[in-house]
């Protein structure tokens, strides 16, 4: 916990992990309910559920930042699928 | 040309010494911070020189460049020029700084290559700026746009960059300031939150390329400039510098955009926050510069009071016709609604290309998308500054999303909130090769990407090269050249009457507010109109302006613009 008086402060240096073990698997239900099953493959919110699942189960496991390079390495894929035929559009480039 | 162009060289000069003395007496001793008030600082003064001019009717080219002259060599004599910034770029590592000069370049080829074309920057920004060139100061005829009267502190930023050559080749320049400020103020938050030196620039650099952002500020509108105003109000909030200094930035953002003063109660948290922090002392000269920001920030409201009796005049006007209405005031739905679409759709850019006006899509770009998420989350956990800052950031993106409606185009007024994401993606790239591999990737896409927005096609652009500089418009895509040096304009918030100007201000636009066909057709005989452009707003205006082309026999020369019945 972070130096300094005040719930508040007590409050912020803590929230992070905690919520994660509350709000990450609600977020990962709720789009499991509401997003079919062949797009849930490509729900950013998926993903960071369960990145931010393992962040607060695992603080320091020793494959943690493995596994948050391969987050980030699927969540740029999920970006540049969905947005690279626009830019090649506007670039004059599409087939 | 070249009077204006030595005298444009030599009143930037002036604003850049003087900022940078300044500078020198109020600065943070952070230098990150220090080189993003400097940039605060001098657009203060050159917003400053221009409102001043505008209300004397001295806005004129030798008024303003004599006496940036005059100020140049007093400061030249008082050697304010030992005081300029110093950026230590072997810091900085030569792959970043390749990158930098390669993004400016691009930014400058940009900046020389495009036209003002943009719907809301030809309809109601710029044609301010095309009728205080014209006048030498301020009028009262702003164009026919329901929003002509929103604050227009930015445009006297564009104001600045036409004026001394008299042409709007280098319009996009004002755009580039706040790229500048953005690059600055989001390099300072990552120092402020631990990144090394390098990581920071990278920071900057990040942003500079962030879609949204940069389409914005290459496109003539002002939400990248109210953007980096956030970012870097921010930035002097988490530095803890003294309020009269941070009032600057809030001056300066309240001016350009009321969207900014939405995203203020995020800063006013974490300065909550960060009260325990050790602050920068305060200095009286801090004060002067307070109440140039306030004025520039209030001087749009009080004159809406003036003139019409409330100061977000047109809204809340009940009797004025808006067809691109806008919200006042809170509203839960626009926050469920808007969050909604944020969070589910438009946060993967994957509804359209990238432009300034972000077409249902968020224009954040794969950094903030692909490396940022997870980069917060981490470093949320694991810095309390990132944790402070994803705090007050996260607060300001939900009140601007209260205040604003949901419509396609509303997350433009959030592009700030990248900078949070891309100093979490810089902070987890420093820490870490492969993720710094990554985000290289994701800025050379995001580079590549913003080379053009949706809107100006390669055909557009070649279209626009291939003219010379002097002639470069956008009217000439697809409108004929006006050989005219007076043309009407009828319509309302689809005229694009700032390209009647042409880009060198020769021609007077004459605003037609017809009653009926035949108050046009004697206007139109009264002022000598032969050419008319018309975008009309309504059904009556369209019957107007068939009945008066019909009785005066003018032809269509283009999509909206009419002429005589036969060139002479």
């Amino acid at each position: 916990m972070q130096k300094g008086p005040g719930m508040i402060r007590a409050l912020i240096g803590r929230v992070p992990s905690k919520a994660s073990l509350g709000v990450a698997p609600a977020i990962l239900l709720w789009r499991m309910w509401t997003v079919s099953v062949e797009l849930l493959w490509r729900d950013w919110l998926v993903v960071a559920s369960i990145h931010a699942l393992l962040l607060a189960l695992a603080p320091r496991a020793s494959a943690l930042p493995t596994i948050t390079a391969s987050v980030i390495a699927y969540l740029l894929g999920i970006y540049i699928y969905g947005q690279l035929p626009y830019a090649l559009a506007a670039l004059g480039l599409s087939p | 040309m070249i009077p204006g162009a030595l005298l444009m060289v030599a009143a930037n000069a002036a604003s850049i010494l003087a900022a940078a003395g300044l500078t020198k007496r109020l600065g943070t001793g952070r230098r990150a911070t220090d080189l993003t008030l400097f940039l605060l600082i001098r657009l203060l003064l050159i917003m400053s020189a221009v409102l001043l001019g505008g209300l004397t009717h001295t806005l004129t080219r030798w008024a303003l460049g004599l006496t940036g002259t005059a100020a140049l060599i007093m400061l030249l004599v008082a050697r304010t020029h030992r005081t300029l910034p110093r950026v230590d770029f072997r810091e900085v590592g030569k792959p970043l700084l390749i990158a930098a000069v390669v993004v400016s370049l691009r930014l400058l080829a940009q900046v020389w290559l495009f036209a003002p074309h943009l719907g809301d920057a030809v309809a109601y920004h710029l044609p301010k700026v095309g009728e205080w060139v014209r006048a030498g100061g301020f009028t009262g005829e702003m164009g026919l746009h329901p929003h002509v009267a929103f604050p227009a502190g930015f445009e006297l930023v564009e104001t600045w960059w036409v004026l001394f050559l008299g042409h709007d080749v280098l319009i996009e320049m004002a755009g580039v300031e706040f790229v500048a400020l953005g690059f600055a103020a989001t390099g300072a938050l990552a120092r402020h939150v631990g990144i090394g030196r390098r990581a920071s620039f990278f920071a900057g650099l990040l942003y500079v390329v962030t879609p949204g952002f940069h389409l914005s500020a290459t496109s003539c509108l002002n939400d990248a400039p109210a953007a980096a105003l956030v970012v870097t109000t921010m930035t002097l909030v988490a530095a803890r510098a003294p309020w009269p200094l941070v009032l600057v930035a809030v001056g300066l953002g309240v001016g350009i955009k009321p969207t900014y003063g939405f995203a203020l109660p995020g800063a006013a948290l974490l300065a909550f926050l960060l009260r325990l922090e050790p602050a920068v002392p305060l200095n009286r000269w801090a004060f002067a510069l307070t109440a140039g920001g306030l004025l520039l920030g209030g001087f749009w409201y009080v004159r809406n009071i003036a003139w019409y009796g409330n100061p977000f005049f047109p809204l809340g006007s009940e009797h004025v016709v808006n067809p691109t209405a806008v919200q006042l005031g809170p509203r839960s739905t626009s926050l469920v609604d808007n969050v909604g679409d944020l969070v589910t759709k438009r946060l993967y850019d994957h509804q359209g290309a990238y432009g300034a006006n972000v077409d249902n899509i968020a224009g954040w770009g794969p950094v903030a998308f692909g490396v940022g998420i997870p980069a917060l989350l981490l470093g949320a956990a694991q810095n309390h500054r990132l944790r402070r800052l994803a705090i007050g950031f996260s607060l300001s993106l939900t009140c601007v999303l209260l205040f604003v409606q949901n419509d396609p185009w509303n997350l433009k007024y959030v592009f700030f909130f990248p900078a949070l994401l891309i100093v979490a993606a810089a902070r987890l790239a420093e820490m870490h090769r492969p993720v710094w591999m990554l985000t290289a990737f994701a800025f050379g896409f995001s580079f590549l990407a913003t080379i053009l927005p949706y809107d100006m096609p390669p055909q557009d652009l070649l279209t626009l090269a291939r003219q010379t500089w002097r002639h470069r418009s956008a009217l000439e895509i697809s409108e004929p050249r006006i050989p005219d040096v007076v043309v009407g304009c009828l319509g309302g918030y689809r005229a694009r009457s700032y390209l009647l100007y042409g880009p060198d201000f020769s021609r007077r636009v004459v605003y037609l507010r017809p009653q009926s066909q035949e108050d046009l057709e004697e206007t139109l005989r009264l002022f000598g109109i032969r050419y008319l452009y018309a975008a009309p707003a309504n059904a009556d205006q369209r019957a107007m302006l068939d009945g008066a082309v019909g009785t005066l026999e003018m032809r269509l020369l283009g999509k909206h613009v009419y002429g005589p019945p036969r060139d002479d």
